[in-house]
Parts: C-alpha cells; structure tokens; sequence
C-alpha cells in the first residue's frame, strides 16, 4: 500500500512539479464535511495528510489548534477518523492518505491494535510529530510490518550525521519542516536558505522524496517549487475557519484554494 | 507536579538511605473541584505528554486533562519521570494536598516562622504538619521550601484578604 505514496511522487515528477500535499483535520467542521473536503481536494491534491485532533499539540499554531479543537468540540474518537478513511478509500483508492497525529492518541489506543485500524481502513502512512528518531525505531519497523510507511521529520537543527542516521532508517518519504516555528507560523526563512537545507537531504539519499512543510501559503509556495513535495496545512485549516465565520461552505472554498495552489505549482 | 518534602537533585544521594522516607505532594485543586494536578495521587495513567513518558492527567482517548491548583507552577498535567520512578519503585509515597489547605499551611508558617513560603511549598507544608504529629519526637522532618510568596503577592491578597507587605 506504502507504494501509492511513491507513485504520487512519480506521477508528479513526470509533470516536472512537486506533489502537493494537503493537511485537514478529520472532524473539521464535522465528520460528514472534512469527508466532503477530502473527497472535493482530492482532485488536484496528490497525497492527503489527515491530522488526528489533539487538544495538546504541541506543533501546532493556532490555525491548526483551532481546526482540532473544532473537531474534538464534535466529539471525533479515533474509530471516526478510521470511518472516514475507510470511506473516502471506497471513493477513491488510488489516493495516498496520511494520518498526522501525536503519540499518546497512538499510545492509549494500543499501538498494535492502532497499526491494524490503519491498514484496513487503507491509511498509507504515518506522521508522528512526538516521536523522534531514535525514539521511533521500534514503532516505525512495526510500522513496516504493516506496509504502512512511517515518515520521518528533518529540521534546520538536524545535524548532518543525523540526518545521515535518520535517512538511514526512514521509509520512503522524509518530510523538512522548513522553519523553527510552529505550523502555520510566518516563513522567517529565505526560501534560499530552505533549499539549500532541502538539498543536503537529497544529497545523503536522492532516491528518498522529500517534502518540505510548515509555513507555505499561496504567496510562497512557488519558490519551493523544485522540491519533491509541498505540504499546506494551516492556509486550509484557517480558510475553513473563515469560511464558517462568514456562512460559506467551507467545502467549494478550499476547492477554490487548492486549485489556485496547484495553479502555482504547474 | 509535586513539591517534594525533601530535596532532590542536589541530595539525590539521599534516596539510597534506608532511613530516610520520602512523600511527595501534589496540587490536589480546589476542595470542591474535580480539576487537579496529582496524577500520582488520583492513579492517572502513564501517557506521553511534552516528550516525555509520565504519569498525566487524560481522558480514555489521550487528549489531556485541564487541570486546577492555586500554585502557578503545580498547575501541570504531568509529572516529573523521577516522580514516576520513585512511585513505581515504591521509594516515595505520593498524595495531594488542596488550595485551602495550602492556604492554611502557609498562614501557620508565616505566622510561627521567619518565613514566607509560595505556594508550592505550602502545599509540603501542609503535610508535614500533618504527618509530623504521627512521627516520634527524634524525627527530623526537612520539607523543600522554593521559592518566596512574593510571587503569589495578589492570589494571596484576594484568598485571605490581608495586605502582602514585603518583608525583604
């Protein structure tokens, strides 16, 4: 399964632009709709990331913080967020989706019992923000077991030993968190400075796609166009946020969002 | 989070003596509260919380507790993995002492001490008179006071309605 990941990857390349990644968070504004969201952005999106709502999280801005507690407001559990995956899956197989989440949701559920949920509900991969390298050796080889590929996170601070290390243990996708911030913060960072970080990962191991996140809106997207993939999480999450606020449907809003972004990209 | 009555870090070797006992407080919120920060004391379960494995206050999914305590610094979830250590060994023993009874404590302390403690400390306090009438006369009893109330200068003014006059 972890091989649709890879082919969204290949398919993109063939286009000559990066994939284009999508963070929402399942429940936001309710479990029917963030279905909706997923199933209208799935057009133009190549690999959907689905947070798992968590009222400490820790890497969150407040766009995101918003979108979760929204979603645990409306009573998500785990199972839903399954229900919704399994769902969209019917309607769409090929699509890659991602569950973005912290460990003590993972943790308390049953790691083994959480593991199996994913693979038949059909999730292809796995972002845990809490649980560092090497902290994440064992979990992300049961991960493997599973075929469920556990992505890895690489930061401004990773030395380069240890990205050497982690690239060493990672599956096939790494993800570059482009700034010290949290989500949804400002890019305080040339987008220069991001590629060139990008491309000493690529160096260590050009086979791994690499995607670079937090920070990317519209207006800055473009200059990270040369990297394998792109993640926009927060400009969603707050677009949704507005569109509540001002009585729209979030779900043709996004749409709109997601198209002008892939539009940048192209 | 906990107010040790004794110190640790700096007297850590102290654990391996057998004749010292250990208790551990923690902020057990207010008396009619269901809120607290004594995830020791009230059997929370191990989760991980800020990048560590402790003891936390939670639901059944994982998402973590809102706590409640008068002390600023106890008002966490969570608890130290020393903490945890020491219960799960049984080196320690832990339990919760609420906001009044820390506001007792400390009245009793500033009155009788050349002493302001915080808040946190007051709550060890609270328990050392407490406990202290239980132990033999040759009992030493060494409770960590950190802090000064100095800090707490306004919670303290509006829970018992005395001026704070700075004594330092």
């Amino acid at each position: 399964m972890s091989n649709l990941i890879n082919l969204a990857f290949k398919k993109a390349k063939k286009e000559n632009r990066p994939a284009l990644l999508t963070y929402t968070v399942a429940g936001d504004s309710s479990k029917k709709q963030s279905l909706e969201i997923l199933k209208s952005i799935s057009k133009n999106a190549d690999i959907l990331e689905l947070g798992v709502p968590h009222n400490t999280p820790v890497a969150d801005g407040s766009q995101i913080q918003t979108s979760a507690y929204r979603a645990i407001k409306n009573g998500i559990k785990i199972d839903d967020i399954f229900k919704i995956v399994k769902k969209f899956k019917k309607f769409n197989k090929t699509k890659p989706i991602i569950l973005m989440g912290y460990y003590n949701m993972i943790f308390q559920y049953n790691e083994k019992k959480f593991l199996n949920k994913c693979k038949t509900s059909g999730v292809n991969g796995l972002i845990v923000v809490d649980l560092p390298w090497p902290e994440n050796k064992k979990f992300a080889k049961k991960c493997k077991s599973y075929s469920i590929c556990f992505i890895q996170l690489l930061s401004p601070t990773t030395s380069v030993k240890r990205t050497k290390n982690i690239i060493k243990d990672s599956h096939d996708m790494l993800y570059y968190i482009s700034m010290l911030s949290t989500t949804g913060g400002k890019l305080k960072v040339s987008s220069k400075k991001i590629m060139y970080n990008y491309n000493i990962i690529k160096r260590v191991n050009p086979k791994k796609n690499c995607v670079i996140g937090f920070g990317i809106t519209e207006k800055t997207i473009r200059s990270l166009k040369s990297a394998d993939g792109v993640v926009v999480g927060s400009a969603i999450c707050k677009e949704i946020t507005k569109s509540i606020n001002y009585g729209q449907n979030p779900v043709t809003n996004i749409n709109k969002l997601i198209i002008n972004l892939k539009k940048k990209i192209v | 989070m906990v107010v040790q009555v004794l110190v640790f870090g700096m007297n850590l070797w102290i654990i391996i003596k057998k004749q010292c006992e250990f208790i551990g407080v923690e902020a057990g919120g207010p008396k009619n509260s269901k809120k607290h920060a004594a995830p020791l004391t009230y059997g929370s379960k191990i989760g991980i919380l800020h990048g560590a494995a402790q003891y936390v206050n939670q639901n059944l999914d994982g998402q973590i507790e809102e706590t409640e305590s008068i002390s600023a610094g106890l008002d966490y979830p969570g608890i130290s993995p020393l903490h945890c250590f020491l219960k799960d060994t049984k080196r320690a023993r832990y339990t919760a002492a609420s906001d009044e009874e820390a506001l007792n404590a400390y009245k009793l302390v500033t009155k009788f001490e050349k002493l302001r403690p915080s808040l946190e400390p007051s709550h060890a306090f609270s328990v050392a008179i407490k406990e202290a009438k239980k132990f033999s006369k040759d009992t030493i009893v060494v409770v960590n006071s950190c802090g000064d109330a100095y800090k707490d200068k306004e919670i303290l003014e509006k829970r018992l309605g005395i001026k704070y006059v700075k004594s330092n």
